[in-house]
């Protein structure tokens, strides 16, 4: 039985890496009586993997961690809800399951692997006539970023415009930016919203390092853009 | 004092229709926003509002302000809610009457009074177009809320000037609102002065409810999970509520800190108590000191995010030598007197605990008392006196109470005096004068002498960020059987005291059920020697296996475990094994008291390398009193007579063994309060001759890899463990001029710490020690140095 956890994570727990997320995890499935199972083999490892990391410091509300329940068995949907409930009551406070799902039998790829893009909510005072700017920013045929290189661990020029999938004006707010931006995923060419925002503001003028965004991940897609927890349904 | 609303606290009170009152916390609140649709950062920013404004009110009413201008109700209601409507057009009016037509009952299940309803409506709706008034005594709920508002950013308290600033950026092209904000800008301004001089507390302190705050720095440092607490297990009082708050610092970074277990026992045993706060305080990095010290924000507790230096008393644990800089980095980064003496009825009683205080004198000067001993019951003796003593404005008065309890040492009452014997023409240590003729001569070690029915967490803290030791520690028998020499921890603890097999178990179920780990592991000096061990680690792997948990014992005594038990641990742990025979020959092993033969060791080999165990790592020290050279080489040879052993054990029995063995030495210190006190350690030079000539022998060895201690660190360790108190002086130059970390080999510098000791006029060398052998009960010259040290009772009265 595979099971998919839509979860948020806000707040303090933002400052909480990827591992530490996943430890954290491991831990209180084994608490709530729904352990994940775990690989045959010299180093066995817990099968269970997240959608689509999340880079310290980004709220979200729409994180996925699917797992695969010990025991092969399956559990009841009450005994699951109940599994939940105790899970939400040892979670720290900032992360928190929303909904899960039963992983139909038909699904057999990862979750991973359907990510193509993320959606992100950006907050930023501080910033005027946003509309204007992002506007001109997508005009752009070609945005260059630092990057890091993942083989070198440099960083590097790159080009970045063809990661930039789609953005829309949330509210147009006088001072103070509200948008959307849609980045890509893809395994070989992920777009971090940190990145996205510090080459918009070198397009605009900006100083990144004087403003303090509040970026939320709002929904993780597939290539058709439908977000991923639609594919469990 | 922290007051209500800041950060989590359920205390806030909703009239309800029939008068009754009904609680609406702050997670309330919370679930009131999603509701409504707030997004995420709507959300944040109301919530850090609704504190501000909670925290404003709090303390303008706690000034005798007018209860009859401000509705503390209103204020909580209006501050949490006030935005709730930002996603859409005129938010203010929109948020109002969303909050007229708010079904409470509906969310809550609670019902609000009309008049607090239309209160609060009523300042959700003014809040943006708010004319602020000319005084103090125009200040009303609405205008509480707007000050919270004009002074918070987003979810982050910034203050009044820097959110100004983003008004005029905003509005520059709008000269009708921002003459608007002009105007308002003096007169708010004045408002703030005067609430300060009303309060004598500054605006930030109040807003903030007295917490430092970090949100703003926490996106900007490395591995920001260490200082955002909250974690499982963690306890998070009201600060304004407790008899007695107590800071427990812990000098190094969070992930080391928080595997410490004496931590979570002194953590666990003081929230116990209804009547006590106790919060957590770490060192900080070099990047959060920096940005610390960049913006004037003190050192603070992870709980309540306050200022180390608010609490009562501040506890710090002396774990090793190397950490006492840190000790004084972290007092400088409270904004604490480093000095005891220079502390006054304002300041924490700064306290030690912890190995170390076997010697308490180089750190002396900086500690106002020190626990020597077991500190469970000391601190809550301490804690009953903090409590309990009418005069406690008097340090002095409530310090001499504390010198009474057994485990309690007051430096600043006894002063040592210098002269007599000399080393290299420096005066050494002579004897004490005591303050108070009341005071007792020496300092007796408190002794917990149940182990069974001493407090142990099983709530233990969960660290956020991957620590050094993942997993449930039990600790399952204090004190030891054995008497290695060498050994500070064996002759500190008084006598063996244990945990019954049932209390461990029950202990260990228990913590597993509230952390998830899966690995536990049982705490002792010397777990092999527990009464029973086989049974216990027997039937424990067994009801481990069924929970999917493991066993993992690091300072067992494998030469003393049978076969089958050995053969449970290789079933899962493939990793390896550790032998500490400490010495290379027989000879200097029953000099140092370590009861361990090499026959011990190849019979251990005999079972364990059928086993599978392939890693064998043998830990050896240098520089123990009484070594020749061929102590030195006895341990290359034998590394090379266990690697040949090895090789013929596998042709005689048929098998090739895969065999890896790694040397380890570290360098001998002479420890306080052990039979070699009085050894000199040896120099530098010494050191190095022979780490060189190890190094040379066991290269001949083939397949034994060599590590060993940096012996320049070993160096400081000796002068700290056996400095008298003007050592102190170097430590605080030290302090000073280094980077702290002194442990972290990037951070540790030599240099730094002989110009400390020259600097303050003392000799970078070991000044205490006698031309003996050990055993002698007098020195070739008949004259035994009077120790420093003597004025704590060594573990030795116990035995």
């Amino acid at each position: 039985m595979k099971l998919v956890f839509e979860f948020t994570k806000t707040g303090n727990m933002i400052y909480i890496s990827h591992l530490d997320l996943a430890r954290l995890f491991l831990r209180v499935l084994r608490m709530s009586g729904l352990r994940p199972a775990y690989s045959q083999g010299f180093n066995p490892h817990p099968k269970m993997s997240f959608a689509l990391p999340l880079a310290v410091g980004v709220h979200s509300t729409c994180e996925l961690l699917e797992f695969e329940v010990d025991g092969g068995g399956c559990h009841s949907y009450a005994y699951i809800d109940e599994a939940v409930g105790i899970i939400n009551g040892r979670l720290p406070e900032g992360v928190r399951v929303t909904t899960w799902r039963e992983k139909p039998d038909g699904v057999t790829k990862s979750l991973a692997s359907y990510a193509a893009a993320a959606s992100y909510e950006i907050m930023c005072e501080g910033i005027t006539d946003a509309p204007t700017k992002l506007a001109a920013f997508f005009a752009k045929e070609s945005v260059m970023a630092k990057k890091r290189d993942k083989k070198t661990g440099g960083y590097a020029e790159k080009e970045i415009r063809p990661q930039m999938l789609a953005y829309r004006i949330i509210k147009d707010m006088r001072g103070r930016m509200l948008a959307e931006a849609t980045l890509s995923a893809a395994s070989e060419a992920t777009l971090r919203p940190a990145a996205f925002f510090t080459a918009f503001c070198e397009a605009s003028g900006l100083d990144s390092k004087e403003l303090s965004p509040v970026i939320t991940r709002t929904a993780i897609l597939d290539a058709g853009s439908t977000p991923i927890i639609e594919v469990v349904k | 004092m922290m007051s209500e609303g800041g950060d989590g606290l359920e205390t806030g009170l909703l009239r309800d229709a029939r008068n009754d009152r009904v609680m609406i916390g702050r997670s309330d609140f919370l679930r009131i926003l999603e509701a409504h649709g707030a997004p995420e950062h709507v959300k944040r920013h109301c919530m850090a509002v609704g504190d501000a404004a909670v925290n404003i009110c709090g303390a303008l009413l706690g000034a005798g302000s007018d209860r009859g201008r401000i509705d503390a109700e209103a204020v909580r209601l209006a501050g949490y809610l006030h935005d709730m409507a930002r996603a859409g057009r005129d938010h203010d009016v929109v948020g109002a009457s969303m909050l007229r037509d708010m079904d409470f009952e509906g969310i809550l299940g609670a019902r609000v009074s009309d008049g607090l309803r239309e209160a609060a409506a009523d300042i959700i709706e003014r809040h943006m177009r708010l004319d602020f008034p000319a005084g103090i005594v125009g200040v009303d709920s609405a205008v509480v809320v707007a000050l919270a508002d004009r002074t918070v950013k987003e979810d982050a308290y910034v203050g009044y000037k820097a959110r100004m600033k983003d008004l005029v950026r905003r509005y520059a092209d709008v000269p009708e609102v921002l003459d608007r904000v002009r105007e308002n800008m003096d007169r708010t301004l004045g408002l703030i002065r005067e609430i300060e001089a009303l309060t004598g507390r500054s605006f930030e302190d109040i807003a903030t409810g007295g917490h430092v705050n970090i949100a703003p720095l926490l996106p900007l440092v490395e591995r920001p999970g260490r200082y955002i607490g909250g974690e499982m297990g963690s306890t998070r009082k009201e600060w304004g509520d407790a008899a007695f708050r107590f800071c427990f610092a812990f000098p190094d970074l969070y992930e080391i800190g928080m595997s410490y277990t004496g931590m979570q026992v002194l953590y666990g045993l003081l929230n116990e108590r209804p009547d006590v706060v106790c919060e957590r305080a770490f060192a900080v990095g070099a990047d959060m000191a920096g940005l610390l010290a960049e913006r004037g924000l003190p050192l603070f507790s992870l709980e309540n995010r306050m200022p180390v230096r608010r609490f009562d008393m501040v506890g710090f644990t002396l774990q090793h030598e190397l950490c006492y800089t840190n000790v004084l980095r972290m007092l400088g980064q409270a904004g604490i007197p480093l000095y005891a003496s220079e502390r006054g009825d304002g300041d924490p009683i700064v306290i030690s605990g912890g190995p170390c205080t076997a010697n308490a004198e180089p750190m002396a000067p900086f500690f106002d008392l020190v626990c020597v001993g077991d500190g469970e019951e000391v601190l809550a003796a301490i804690a009953d006196v903090w409590i309990e003593w009418s005069v406690k404005d008097d340090r002095e008065a409530f310090l001499r109470a504390c010198s009474r309890i057994q485990g309690v040492y007051a430096p600043g009452f006894y002063e040592p005096v210098y002269g007599g014997a000399r080393c290299d023409a420096f005066p050494k240590f002579s004897q004490y004068t005591k303050k108070y003729q009341d005071l007792p001569d020496y300092a007796e070690r408190a002794v917990v002498p149940d182990l069974e029915t001493a407090f142990f967490p099983v709530k233990p803290l969960v660290s956020h960020i991957e620590s050094v030791h993942d997993r449930v520690a039990v600790e399952i028998m204090r004190g030891c059987y054995r008497k290695c020499r060498f050994c500070q921890a064996g002759y500190a603890c008084a006598g063996v005291r244990k945990r019954s097999a049932e209390r461990i178990k029950q202990l260990i179920f228990d913590g597993l059920a509230n952390t998830g780990y899966d690995e536990v592991t049982l705490l002792s000096l010397s777990t092999g020697d527990y009464p029973g061990i086989e049974g216990l680690v027997t039937e424990l792997m067994e009801e481990l296996s069924v929970v999917d948990a493991t066993l993992s014992m690091p300072s067992l005594r494998l030469d003393t475990l049978k076969e089958d038990t050995l053969a449970k641990i290789a079933a899962y742990k493939r990793s390896g094994l550790t032998f500490a025979p400490e010495a290379g020959t027989q000879r200097l092993r029953d000099a140092i008291g370590k009861q361990i033969t090499e026959d011990d060791i190849l019979r251990a080999l005999d079972i364990c390398l059928p086993l599978g165990f392939q890693k064998f790592k043998f830990y050896f020290m240098i520089g123990l009193p009484g070594e020749t050279d061929e102590d030195i080489d006895g341990i290359a040879e034998l590394a090379g007579r266990v690697v040949r052993y090895v090789k013929e054990l596998g042709v005689a029995r048929g098998e090739k063994y895969r065999f890896n063995l790694n040397v380890s030495v570290s360098n001998f210190v002479p420890k306080p309060g052990t039979p070699f006190e009085r050894v000199r350690g040896n120099s530098e030079e010494e050191l190095i001759a022979k780490v060189h000539r190890l190094k040379d022998a066991v290269r001949k060895v083939k397949g034994v890899g060599f590590k060993y201690h940096d012996t320049r660190m070993s160096r400081v360790e000796m002068l700290l463990a056996k400095g008298d108190r003007r050592v102190s002086e170097a430590i605080r130059l030290a302090a000073e001029r280094g980077t702290g970390f002194d442990s972290w080999r990037e951070h540790f510098s030599y240099e730094n710490w002989l110009s400390a000791f020259a600097d303050a006029g003392l000799p970078a060398e070991d000044m205490y020690f006698d031309d003996c052998e050990f055993g002698d009960t007098v020195t070739k010259n008949g004259i035994m140095s009077t120790l420093p040290w003597s004025i704590i009772a060594q573990g030795k009265a116990y035995e």
